[in-house]
């Protein structure tokens, strides 16, 4: 028993640490300069020259540990030190990464680099170079020798470039590996200090997810209380699906033989093959349309985020009327789905000779049914059952949408409208977390109540 | 028995209706278009309904000796209807102009039978359209997903925990060759001509590999390293299973824009998982069959035994799952494009004319037919799926 706790553990541990990975990645891969977004939140930081404002904007990339490298070791090309490659100026880091590479020669290409930047708008070169590429720039640029903004002694240090390049080409497609022990994933990871004073993040361990490009809050307090919403309502649907699922698969066993039993299932096939977004639109036309049947609320509820887990309960509770439509919109599938699988459970169950004993001895069909086989049904029931769960999160995308509720589906589209990913990539982490420790959850469970497992150890020590 | 059983497996309405969809999807221009179909004018033949950009106003006279065939359904998808405009319903009145220029009813032959949008295209054009884009989407996806699925299944299930050994020397090696295209990977945007790179590092690993077997100290090495492809598809497998399909793809989505190919690929790349699990389950199950080891013991190795001695048999769950998959791929398409990050919204999507409808409560036909018309599809899929889950037990 110990021992597969344990294994269970460590498997859980490096699930997280690709979840972690996943994440991260979707936070780097990302279109969009994290800098600059901040900035525009930093009202002290405003600056109205130009070049107050490059500076500032560099040192917010610093502070932010934008210019180290990604991960713990980095892999580069042999004539690209690693870095150039995180170097604030976009037109600029690409301008020397490419020349770097083109010649293995990294400190001239810098100063060149450093020349040509600083008159981009004029110098033919770097409009050249944008377009056709470096190799054919540097010829055409050492072909014709009266071309606007370039020096005597910058063609002098191109040609020695493309000396360099001739010699050294083939280096390009050798790897140089470097440990970085500061690196972006650490700091986003577990937090810490880039350089400057200021701390980055306290890291995602401690529940830091950064702060949204767009609204300039805190990810983490922002992510609160919707993750609340939608966790509530999902852990309330299994809550109350489960129960209900084992009476409606009961009774489809018990009355299997009726005719009416035939109508059952394609009509419970039918309801679960109706897509959520769909129920819910239906739900809303008809029970909450004022010109058809007006008995429910279209609107949200709105919830008390100020005071604290208590007063935010409380008036979730006391709009609950709102709460209806969205949890049958959320709950009708996984409730088919998990009766359905009782039913089969069920069917499953009642082969075995143990029924016939039952029978025999004259129990009661309902009582074999709903005591004797429920029992034996519940495990695998749970284990499956807990399959939905990632399904309740995503639905309530929709639901949330739908219904305007102010849960993690909300923040999460609003995110993808504003294109602001530290949130999108924080709901994708703890959906992924969430649902990840539920699965380990219901492993050590079945663990618990299954005794080949729990008596594992004596059986192999006696 | 089993060529009767066989073909009992397939009597089902369902079947019926999924090529029926199947059929309108590939045929909705033809079923429902405002242009003629096929124009015989003084002996030269024209298709006009094959470019619908043209603007087409020049209408046969009365007297003239051509004639036309038109479409069964008289309207494209996207066509406003100038007389019809802003939410028409089936039963409501709708209109047309006459020669005079004045308004009179619409005639039953041209009357739009499920209503119209607020611009006026007609609801029935866009069902039938937005099917032909759903089902290729959904049908794409599903295949890559199952070839993936299968092939990621095979691999875990045939190597199981730790039965791929590796002697020292080749693991290293292999771990080295994909170490160096990481690096070309890595540096793909900073090098316009790395081709030569992938192709030298794989032809130098090949005849590395080859020369390597060849020497006798490697080939019959003791020192082997068991690779534990099981536990590595196990936990990514609970990674994908873990994160809600729903925001795994909106989540992509934001980073490739919103297209058919990228939603084709998003879809298939999230959706491997569990009929993958279910392969690697059937595949270790069948492993210690007899007929497993007769086919072993008679040479039958690699992919060519996967696929002549594995697939057959466990190709009747494997398309039960693949309706799932299908099914799952239909609903989050749809989603998304109900939530507006799927296709643009000029391209007509079964999700996207549901969403057209939830904005206006009033115009129930553009709730309730699309609606109506993707659940009967789903529904066919699961169907199908329990007769072939029933018939195969």
């Amino acid at each position: 028993m110990k021992s597969i706790l344990i294994k269970r553990f460590l498997q859980t541990l490096v699930s997280l640490l690709l979840l972690v990975l996943f994440s991260f990645f979707l936070s780097r891969v990302l279109p969009g300069d994290p800098a600059k977004y901040i900035l525009t939140f930093n009202n002290s930081q405003v600056v109205s020259s130009p070049e107050g404002r490059t500076k500032s904007y560099e040192r917010q990339y610093r502070q932010m540990g934008l210019h180290l490298p990604y991960f713990y070791f980095s892999m580069e090309s042999r004539l690209l030190p690693d870095s150039f490659v995180h170097l604030p100026d976009n037109d600029f880091k690409f301008l020397l990464c490419s020349l770097s590479y083109y010649s293995g020669n990294p400190s001239l290409s810098y100063s060149i680099a450093k020349e040509l930047i600083a008159k981009k708008k004029t110098n033919d070169f770097f409009l050249n170079f944008q377009s056709v590429g470096i190799s054919v720039a540097v010829d055409d640029m050492l072909a014709n020798n009266d071309a606007s903004g370039i020096t005597k002694n910058l063609l002098v240090d191109l040609s020695k470039l493309k000396v360099d390049h001739n010699n050294h080409y083939w280096k390009r497609w050798i790897p140089s590996i470097q440990w970085n022990a500061k690196n972006q994933f650490h700091l986003w990871c577990f937090g810490g200090k880039s350089e400057g004073s200021g701390l980055v993040s306290k890291g995602i361990v401690q529940g830091d997810f950064g702060k949204s490009w767009t609204r300039g809050g805190d990810v983490f307090e922002m992510m609160k209380y919707p993750f609340l919403l939608t966790l509530f309502l999902s852990v309330f649907v299994l809550v109350i699906t489960f129960p209900l699922a084992l009476l409606m698969g009961g009774w489809l066993t018990l009355y299997q033989q009726k005719w009416y039993a035939k109508l059952q299932k394609p009509l419970l096939i039918f309801t679960y093959s109706i897509p959520t977004f769909w129920m819910g639109t239906a739900l809303l036309l008809f029970f909450a349309n004022p010109r058809m049947l007006d008995w429910l609320p279209t609107a949200s509820p709105v919830l008390e985020t100020n005071n604290g887990f208590g007063s935010w309960f409380f008036s979730l509770c006391s709009q609950c009327e709102y709460l209806i439509i969205p949890l049958f919109a959320l709950g009708y599938s996984t409730l088919i789905y998990l009766s359905q699988l009782v039913f089969e459970l069920l069917k499953d169950e009642l082969q075995k000779p143990y029924v016939m004993t039952l029978r025999a001895v004259g129990s009661s069909e309902r009582k074999i049914i709903f005591y004797y086989s429920m029992k034996n049904v519940l495990v695998p029931l749970i284990v499956s059952g807990m399959s939905v769960f990632p399904l309740l999160l995503g639905g309530s995308v929709i639901i949330d949408f739908l219904f305007t509720m102010p849960g993690m589906g909300s923040l999460m589209l609003q995110a993808c409208d504003q294109k602001d990913f530290p949130i999108i990539s924080g709901v994708l982490f703890v959906s992924g977390l969430v649902t990840m420790l539920s699965f380990a959850l219901t492993d050590l469970f079945t663990y618990q109540v299954n005794p080949l497992i729990r008596y594992s150890n004596l059986k192999k020590n006696g | 028995m089993g060529e009767k059983n066989y073909r009992r497996k397939w009597n089902h309405w369902s079947v019926k209706v999924i090529v029926f969809y199947v059929l309108v999807g590939l045929l909705a221009p033809v079923i429902s278009n405002d242009l003629p179909l096929v124009r015989i004018d003084q002996g030269a033949w024209s298709f006009p309904f094959l470019n619908q950009d043209q603007e087409y106003n020049s209408p046969l006279k009365k007297n003239d000796a051509g004639f036309e065939i038109h479409a069964p359904f008289g309207y494209s998808s996207g066509k406003s209807d100038p007389f019809n405009m802003s939410f028409r319903g089936p039963l409501h009145q709708q209109f047309t102009e006459n020669e005079n220029g004045d308004l009179v009813d619409l005639t039953l032959a041209k009357r739009h039978l499920l209503g119209t949008n607020l611009l006026g295209s007609d609801l029935l054009a866009d069902i039938l359209y937005g099917t032909r884009i759903s089902m290729f989407i959904s049908v794409i996806a599903t295949l890559l997903a199952s070839v993936l699925a299968l092939f990621l299944g095979f691999f875990a299930g045939w190597y199981g925990p730790g039965s791929l050994k590796l002697s020292a020397v080749k693991t290293v090696l292999i771990f080295l060759l994909v170490f160096y295209w990481c690096h070309l990977l890595l540096n793909i945007e900073s090098r316009g001509d790395g081709w030569l790179g992938w192709i030298v590092s794989v032809f130098a690993f090949v005849i590395f590999m080859k020369v390597i077997g060849k020497w006798k100290m490697v080939s019959s090495s003791n020192f082997r390293i068991a690779i534990p492809i099981d536990a590595i598809f196990l936990r990514f497998s609970e990674l994908f299973s873990a994160i809600p399909r729903v925001i795994l793809v909106l989540a992509f989505i934001q980073l490739l824009s919103a297209s058919i190919v990228s939603i084709i690929l998003l879809l298939a790349l999230s959706a491997w998982v569990d009929l993958a699990r279910i392969v690697r389950a059937e595949l270790q199950s069948i492993k210690s069959m007899t007929y497993m080891d007769a086919a072993v013991m008679s040479g039958i190795k690699g992919a060519r035994l996967l696929l002549i001695q594995v697939l057959p048999n466990i190709w009747p769950t494997v398309l039960v799952y693949m309706l799932y998959t299908f099914a799952g791929n239909i609903a989050i398409e749809a989603g998304l494009s109900f939530l507006g990050f799927g296709l643009p919204a000029t391209v007509k999507t079964l999700g996207g004319l549901i969403a057209e409808g939830k904005n206006n409560f009033d115009a129930w036909w553009m709730i309730v037919f699309p609606g109506l018309w993707l659940s009967l599809l789903i529904y066919a899929m699961f169907s199908l799926s329990d007769r072939l889950r029933q018939t195969e037990n």
